[in-house]
């Protein structure tokens, strides 16, 4: 009879946090889901492949991400062989 | 505070150029071109990883040719480091250059000799990689591997002028494109295409030289114990 | 100079003593062109031929002269007092260019024995085959002295190999094409010219690099 009932709570604990979140995401993304009355810069956005260039910044943001990760590790390592030397 | 000050300048410069590409990549009026539409704005983030590519391949040959002569260990690290970082900037160079050909040539990979070039010279580097973790003795590894990066490089840069010749190439300055002369009218399109060629290559130097001074602090914490 | 001749001899009477890897070679050239014609029989055009035939010589090359140093393994302390590194390569760059060259006549005579004689101007594609296996034979070489010291040869020599060759084999391929077409020397001369000056950055670039392994 437990059982049952936890994983319900769980759920529930679950499909809130979901809710929580899609909400958050509709007010982070809403100045583009939104019909704009406002003069806004639709059109940088909008037409002219303009997603393409977009993508390729992301692309190109995420290879020096990893780049930095790769630097991080690096050190890490460095730092533990430092550690074990003074002991 | 005082470490932003003191720090060196070429960073600034670094900082100040990819500011710059970013705004005026992004803001600044372009030539009106059908199939390119907006997308000619990748100009100033996907032609830059080739250059970067390509200059950071050099300075890992310099710095070869330098240790061959010297048997200095830094330059060692400094060849291979650089080799890495051109690496990175290739697998970027493609990966970029696919998702723009996608989206303007119809489709990722389509034979053209300038990416045919570029994969090749992936391939050299990947290789030198793959010698290097083949290899034990350390200076024996050095300096084969040296050995190799520059005779490849020598071959490698025949290779960038060949291909384009054996066919029509898609890609602007050969073949029946518009040539980059035709958009490069625009002063605005290559006051910013040089800054981002510069700016781009400065941050993978500035990468490649954090590796270098990792590495190079490793080598005294294991010649110290 | 004499030293360099003596050291061809050497080469080749080593070959021709062990016997096994000179018919080892032979067979390989053998089974693989009859293979090809197994597999391409029926729809073989002057492209394919041409295509087909400098492949089997690309890997014809890169088998045959990957052993160049692997043979030396015993002599080399013995080498490294008595002869001069650029005596040494150059006499290696010789014998494995008149090796691939015998190999490629060889290869060509069983071409036209199973798959028919397209050649029109022999002049042109013997000096095309020439210069290809010029720089093939003279990059291998370099190649498999790069690759003596690594821990699994045979992988290495392909994959430090294969992109090196790609510029001496895109021209040559091209150019056989060309010349199988009927093309006029004329027509080719910027592509022969562009070949040779390849060929001669390679042995330069050996001649220059070969002394720094062998120290190592």
């Amino acid at each position: 009879m437990k059982t049952p009932v936890s994983l319900d709570v769980r759920m529930n604990h679950f499909t809130t946090l979901l809710f929580r979140f899609l909400f958050l995401l509709t007010i982070l993304l809403s100045p583009i889901i939104s019909d704009a009355q406002v003069e806004m810069a639709d059109n940088f956005r909008g037409e002219g492949k303009i997603y393409v260039v977009i993508a390729i910044i992301l692309v190109i943001l995420t290879g020096f991400f990893y780049l930095l990760f790769k630097v991080d590790k690096k050190s890490k390592q460095l730092e533990k062989e430092i550690r074990q030397d003074k002991r | 505070m005082g470490y932003l000050l003191k720090t060196n300048w070429w960073k600034w410069l670094c900082i100040a150029l990819l500011v710059y590409t970013i705004i005026g990549g992004l803001l600044f009026r372009v030539p009106k071109l059908p199939i390119l539409n907006e997308t000619i704005r990748v100009l100033h983030f996907h032609v830059p990883m080739w250059f970067g590519m390509i200059l950071v391949f050099t300075g890992s040959v310099v710095y070869a040719i330098k240790y061959l002569k010297t048997n200095n260990l830094k330059f060692d690290i400094y060849s291979s480091q650089l080799a890495d970082m051109g690496i990175a900037f290739g697998v970027l160079g493609i990966v970029t250059g696919m998702v723009w050909a996608k989206y303007t040539w119809g489709e990722p990979w389509s034979n053209d000799p300038k990416q045919n070039a570029s994969a090749v010279s992936l391939l050299i580097y990947l290789a030198y990689f793959v010698l290097r973790n083949s290899l034990k003795d350390e200076e024996q590894r050095n300096k084969i591997s040296a050995v190799y990066n520059i005779f490849a490089f020598f071959l490698m840069i025949p290779l960038l002028f060949i291909l384009p010749r054996m066919a029509d190439s898609l890609h602007p300055g050969n073949g029946g494109n518009p040539g980059f002369n035709a958009y490069d009218l625009d002063s605005n399109l290559r006051k910013v295409f040089y800054t981002a060629v510069l700016g781009w290559t400065l941050l993978g130097y500035w990468i490649a030289s954090i590796n270098v001074r990792l590495s190079l602090t490793h080598q005294k914490i294991e010649n110290a114990s | 100079m004499q030293k360099v001749i003596a050291l061809i001899k050497k080469d080749l009477t080593v070959d021709w003593r062990q016997q096994n890897p000179i018919s080892g070679i032979l067979l390989y050239l053998a089974s693989t062109i009859f293979t090809s014609f197994m597999a391409f029989k029926g729809f073989i055009s002057i492209e394919v031929w041409n295509a087909l035939f400098w492949t089997i010589i690309l890997f014809t090359a890169i088998t045959a002269i990957s052993k160049s140093f692997v043979q030396e393994e015993r002599r080399s302390l013995y080498y490294f007092f008595l002869v001069k590194p650029n005596d040494l390569v150059i006499s290696k760059l010789i014998y494995s260019f008149l090796y691939l060259m015998a190999l490629s006549f060889l290869s060509l005579a069983i071409f036209s024995v199973l798959f028919g004689n397209p050649i029109t101007n022999y002049l042109l594609f013997t000096f095309n085959l020439l210069l290809g296996c010029l720089g093939l034979s003279s990059a291998f070489t370099m190649i498999s002295a790069i690759a003596f010291k690594a821990s699994n040869r045979s992988i290495m020599m392909a994959v430090l190999g294969f992109p090196v060759i790609i510029p001496v084999l895109v021209l040559t391929i091209s150019n056989s094409a060309k010349i199988l077409d009927h093309t006029i020397w004329s027509q080719i001369q910027g592509n022969m010219l562009t070949l040779i000056s390849v060929d001669v950055i390679i042995i330069a670039l050996t001649f220059v690099l070969f002394p720094f392994i062998w120290r190592s």
